[in-house]
């Protein structure tokens, strides 16, 4: 079954979600990403793994705190039907799959620290674990020091060939703040991330702690005035399909230094 | 019965309610602001601690947009026009299912205030009184001192586990205007809230009136363009079920320091 038609979408309208989310504990970075992932709010913060390998993330059986809520069809398909988001500054907003996260590096140490990351959830562009459009960020989840690094992470692609490399494609900063967020490029030619074998500091990053996630994007809206909502429906958000055991969460790029508020409204659609 | 079609939502679409709003405060950019205790058609606050649920079932609640239970079957919003009046001003209105209010707090008090809330009506995400989407905020009614305490509410979240805590997600700033709205964060894996048992304020607030408010947003919508409405329908804010009971009330977000405007709303459903 899926939903292939407006009535459907009309017959399978789920309960809207409300989120809002405190601002980040210092200053956010012009055009640098931030997560919320470790925010107060509603939902409530999410935590992170405390393992090199991490852990696969899925809400089929329960939650996962942080997340916003989602609770599989009991048949047929979700789709995201409505995705409204507001900030107290200007930026843009993002809603995505959360799918894996991992902890336990030496943020001082510059050798090739082994990940072998656990399986990735069935939750790529066509609900595989093959990688297609999973993407890798770092997230600081405690401040690190007055460096900044290039991050360097080994990984397998869609198509299962090992060895590929990428870097963080927003340049690190010294001294990032809790949530500061940093997306991982991809080497030429691949389109997404089935698993990870390694990350790579350029320089020790002093002190703080660092976390790898694996997310899938699944829309974005602009915050281009503050207070104002951007928002997509189900035409013009094109039902992006949510796979079982979805994990949404909140990451944002602000254009200035003001640190925001977000809050907005996530709605699902079932059949 | 529900409806499952537009053809549905056509065939069941009820009169729009239209609302005219004009804050008597200057309202804070940055900073959500309820309209349910402003004029015309101000809404009134309940003064004891344990607080009153809400219901339009038998008549609306004065404060609320009107609405009516439908005689069979279900109600959805079907439509949303909301304009911010003719200044300078941008921001986000949220509609909300107002579900239970109380007062009666020392406002200069440190100590946990014991609110153990009357029973929440069954207008929760599933239309039970289990409080799964249910949130809180706390609304300022009566301009408050010159202090920002962290509040802290203990409550029940929908699993029905007590003892549960969580403060205001923004800040409080210091002499909040009545219309100041504070929402409050949930526990890490909560999804609701089903009773409060105590608020608790880190310092004083010197002066003034604070209020619980147990509610529910149900659809969002951006208002961008000064003066000129925008809106939601059936189809863009995906058939939000309003249920039986329902007490809409408006609150917004704006990145302005606006005073005295007229806030405009339309509000209609479908029922079938």
């Amino acid at each position: 079954m899926a939903i292939t038609t407006l009535d459907g979408v009309v017959a399978g309208a789920q309960v809207p979600r409300f989120f809002i989310k405190a601002v980040p504990v210092a200053n956010t970075v012009a055009g640098r990403p931030q997560t919320t992932w470790d925010r107060a709010g509603v939902p409530g913060a999410g935590s992170y793994n405390t393992t090199l390998a991490g852990v696969a993330l899925s809400s089929s059986s329960t939650m996962v705190n942080g997340q916003i809520p989602h609770t599989d069809p009991g048949s047929g398909n979700a789709y995201l039907a409505r995705f409204g988001a507001y900030s107290t500054s200007t930026g843009t907003i993002f809603l995505a799959d959360r799918l894996w996260h991992n902890g336990g590096f030496t943020i001082t140490s510059t050798s090739a620290q082994t990940v072998n990351s656990a399986t990735f959830p069935a939750r790529d562009a066509n609900g595989s674990t093959n990688g297609e459009g999973v993407l890798l960020g770092l997230e600081i989840s405690a401040a690190a020091g007055a460096v900044a690094p290039t991050i360097t992470v080994s990984y397998t692609n869609q198509d299962g060939t090992s060895g590929r490399t990428g870097t963080n494609s927003v340049a690190t900063a010294n001294s990032p703040s809790a949530g500061a967020f940093y997306p991982i490029g991809l080497q030429a030619g691949d389109r997404g991330v089935r698993s990870v074998q390694s990350l790579t500091l350029s320089a020790s990053w002093v002190s703080g702690t660092m976390n790898l996630v694996a997310y899938r994007p699944l829309a974005f809206v602009d915050a281009s005035l503050a207070g104002t909502t951007g928002a997509i429906d189900p035409v013009t958000g094109g039902l992006p399909r949510l796979y079982n055991g979805v994990v949404p969460y909140i990451y944002y790029i602000p254009t200035s230094t003001t640190p925001p508020a977000i809050g907005g409204l996530y709605v699902e659609t079932q059949g | 019965m529900a409806i499952t079609t537009l053809a549905g939502v056509a065939g069941g679409q009820m009169p729009p309610d239209h609302r005219l709003k004009v804050p008597s405060g200057t309202l804070v950019a940055g900073r959500h602001h309820s309209l349910w205790g402003q004029a015309p058609f101000a809404g009134s606050y309940d003064t004891t601690l344990a607080g009153v649920a809400l219901s339009s079932s038998t008549n609306p609640v004065t404060g609320q947009l009107y609405r009516r239970d439908p005689v069979s079957g279900n109600a959805y919003l079907s439509k949303l026009y909301a304009s911010l009046g003719a200044n300078s001003i941008s921001g986000t209105v949220i509609v909300a299912d107002r579900l239970w209010h109380n007062g009666g707090f020392t406002i200069t008090s440190t100590a946990a205030q014991t609110v153990n809330s009357a029973t929440f009506p069954a207008r929760d995400a599933t239309g039970t009184t289990d409080g799964d989407g249910v949130l809180l905020g706390l609304e300022v009614s009566a301009t408050v001192g010159a202090a920002t305490p962290t509040i802290t509410i203990s409550y029940t979240n929908q699993a029905g586990t007590s003892g549960k805590t969580a403060t205001n997600t923004i800040a409080v700033a210091s002499a909040s205007v009545a219309s100041s709205f504070y929402p409050i964060s949930l526990q890490a894996g909560d999804t609701g809230v089903r009773s409060v048992q105590s608020l608790t304020l880190s310092a004083s607030l010197v002066s003034g009136t604070i209020n619980l408010v147990a509610y529910r947003p149900y659809a969002i919508l951006d208002c961008r363009y000064n003066g000129v409405f925008s809106s939601t329908d059936a189809l863009t804010s995906v058939m939000p079920r309003v249920f039986n009971g329902t007490v809409p009330f408006v609150i917004i977000n704006t990145n302005s320091n606006p005073s005295g405007l007229p806030l405009q709303f339309n509000y209609s459903e479908a029922q079938g």
